[in-house]
């Protein structure tokens, strides 16, 4: 009898294996069905107008998370002495910089503040810096992109014109505030910057897409099968004590 | 089937049987009748093809929900199963059925006369055994 049992314990063991491996093939199929989703309301966004700034966002006030990645719209202009460098920034797997400007926005309607707020604006990346294509476009710029968290303190010192992070607390000491508590990822740009700057393309919400409910049920319940594979052996074991100690004791087995 | 527990013992398993019948039974219709509200969702969606693009027609819920109830299904034929003390054979008959449509239904009725059968049997050798 015990050859039997491990035969089905190969067999059982095989299909809670199966079940599970389809278990974590639905745990993949959630997230990248959220992900799809995902692009998909992005370019739905992207097929309407964008939010003006002023409706989002004040400036010295809080960025709450769930702003990263939304499309704004603002209007103002570069002071391109406070334009900075960012080192080590990868696009497309390529090492690069990316060009960090401050915006001087424009008062709104309701804009009171005695000097306009400044915006952190990362203009495009490029592989290595060169003068021509750095300089901003002079006077007002209408801007469209996606708002990003500021990031933490950099490490390196910012008199050189080239830092590590886009940290508007550290930013602000250098520009003069009030400042925007996050920055800009640049899209479109009217009038036009200089051509070799490469758009970056827009942040991700932290946490990524989340996971499709459907895909998640179906991951839980072929672990759930799984289970039963394992609860059915437990079952067979059971059985077989019993009856190894049945006939091993003085009660003979009264029918076939 | 081999009865070879004392008549008390045995008297336990049998009433026990008959709720586990009882049980099996009611998942049985519901899971059959959720299999086919599935299977026409299926068809709606993607042999018709209702929406476009494949979307559900009647809802997303349909697979979810049917996914729970054939676990639910899943748990009253291990029971029966196991009390019953029928072969691997029929284990695998009953774990097809929900997912199978209308077999749950073909395959509840026969699980049930047999089980009736075997208990009603059973009974009447419990009560002669000394």
């Amino acid at each position: 009898m015990r050859p039997r049992l491990l035969v089905a314990l190969l067999l059982l063991l095989a299909a809670a294996g199966v079940c599970g491996r389809l278990g974590v093939w639905q745990l993949d199929r959630a997230h990248s069905r959220s992900q799809a989703a995902l692009e998909q309301r992005r370019a739905a966004e992207a097929s309407t107008a964008p939010a003006s700034l002023d409706d989002v966002l004040a400036p010295q006030t809080r960025f709450d998370g769930d702003l990263v990645g939304r499309r704004v719209a603002v209007r103002g202009v570069y002071s391109a002495a406070g334009q900075f460098l960012v080192s080590g920034r990868s696009v497309g797997g390529r090492n690069g910089y990316l060009v960090l400007t401050p915006l001087r926005v424009s008062a709104g309607a309701g804009g009171t503040q005695p000097l306009p707020a400044v915006l952190p604006v990362v203009r495009g990346w490029l592989a290595s810096p060169d003068g021509a294509r750095l300089v901003p476009p002079p006077g007002e710029v209408t801007l469209t992109g996606y708002l990003q968290a500021s990031e933490a303190a950099g490490t390196t010192d910012l008199a050189a014109g080239t830092t590590d992070a886009i940290s508007s607390g550290e930013l602000a000491n250098i520009w003069g505030g009030p400042i925007y508590a996050g920055y800009l990822v640049a899209a479109t740009s009217q009038p036009a910057q200089a051509d070799g700057l490469t758009w970056l393309p827009p942040p991700a919400a932290p946490g990524g897409a989340g996971l499709n409910l459907q895909n998640l049920a179906y991951a839980v319940q072929w672990w759930i099968f799984g289970g039963f594979a394992l609860a059915l052996w437990s079952r067979l074991v059971r059985d077989e004590a019993a009856l190894a100690e049945e006939s091993s004791g003085p009660r003979a087995r009264r029918d076939p | 089937m081999p009865t070879d527990l004392s008549p008390a013992a045995e008297e336990s398993r049998i009433l026990k049987a008959w709720a586990a019948l009882g049980r099996y039974r009611v998942m049985a219709y519901v899971t059959g009748a959720w299999l086919l509200l599935l299977t026409l969702e299926v068809i709606l969606q993607w042999v018709i093809d209702v929406n476009g693009d494949h979307r559900p027609v009647i809802g997303e819920w349909v697979p979810i929900v049917h996914g729970w109830v054939y676990i639910a299904y899943l748990v009253t034929v291990f029971l029966l199963w196991t009390t019953m003390r029928w072969g691997l054979g029929r284990l695998v008959a009953m774990v097809l059925a929900g997912v199978v449509p209308f077999m749950s239904f073909v395959l509840e009725r026969r699980v049930h006369r047999d089980a009736v059968a075997e208990l009603g049997d059973q009974v009447s050798r419990t009560t002669l055994a000394p």
